[in-house]
């Protein structure tokens, strides 16, 4: 009878940090891109914008929005990146001998603080892009669109969640290494 | 730290290797290393028990207590 191999939790940890980092080098590559783009040629990613900011209607791109926008994007990117790499770090720690670590729990407990910041960022970004894109516009068609949706509650939450089992771990980790000092 | 252990004291009296004793109470070399440098936080009673059953000694005899210099000026002060 073929038997399924069923691989060990702990040696799956080495795959899912190297899939955090490749994820965190993607984001970077993507925020470069859109950066250069955003710079030389704005008009290709403002349709892209207006879609998923104002819902189609008309935006006036000024100067200030040029550059405030590219600000606001950098900082959702700042905040995923270090989260990837809080957790990248993590599940490196979860695949060597000591699991339940200082270290492990402290790169969980900044992870879920950066993407508890990522999340409120995207929960503010919308009226501020908003705003930004029609601020020019003509009286009457100026936007400022607020949404908070089950997908940012959820965000929220697993953000939340992730900074509290940090906090837990750290404080089971410092039981774990009083008691050993116990023979 | 007030509490000072004798382990190898008594090693030397019953011309015993640490490694030895390790084995027969069923501790890691590395922590009896650090039990008999005092560098512990606490030991339970359970390996003591065994401590003293194979060095047949008293926990006295590996235990000691030594006040710090503040506390011993304390209790030299003369009541009344």
């Amino acid at each position: 009878m073929e038997q399924i191999y069923h691989p060990r939790p702990a040696s799956l940890a080495p795959a899912l940090a190297r899939t955090a980092s490749l994820a965190a080098v993607l984001l970077a590559l993507v925020s470069v891109f859109g950066a250069a783009q955003w710079f030389t040629d704005p008009e290709r990613l403002l349709p892209f914008l207006t879609h998923a900011y104002v819902g189609g209607a008309r935006v006036t791109l000024s100067q200030g929005a040029w550059l405030l926008l590219p600000v606001i994007f950098a900082a959702h990117s700042a905040s995923l990146l270090v989260a990837l790499l809080c957790l990248a770090r993590m599940f490196r720690h979860f695949g060597c001998a000591e699991p339940l670590a200082g270290e492990t729990a402290d790169a969980m407990r900044r992870g879920g603080i950066a993407f508890l910041v990522f999340t409120l960022l995207v929960c503010l970004s919308q009226p501020a892009i908003s705003w930004l894109l029609t601020q020019d516009n003509p009286p009457g068609e100026r936007l400022v669109v607020l949404s908070f949706g089950i997908r940012d509650l959820l965000g929220l939450v697993l953000a939340g969640v992730l900074v509290a089992t940090g906090h837990l771990m750290a404080l089971a980790a410092e039981l774990r290494a009083d008691h050993r000092q116990i023979v | 730290m007030p509490i000072i252990v004798e382990l190898d004291v008594m090693l030397a009296r019953r011309k015993m290797r640490s490694k030895e004793l390790a084995e027969r109470i069923g501790l890691t070399e590395q922590n009896v290393s650090l039990l008999r440098s005092g560098k512990v936080k606490g030991v339970r009673f359970e390996t003591l028990e065994k401590i003293c059953g194979v060095l047949k000694c008293q926990p006295g005899d590996i235990l000691r207590f030594e006040a710090e210099v503040d506390e011993q000026a304390e209790t030299m002060e003369p009541d009344g």
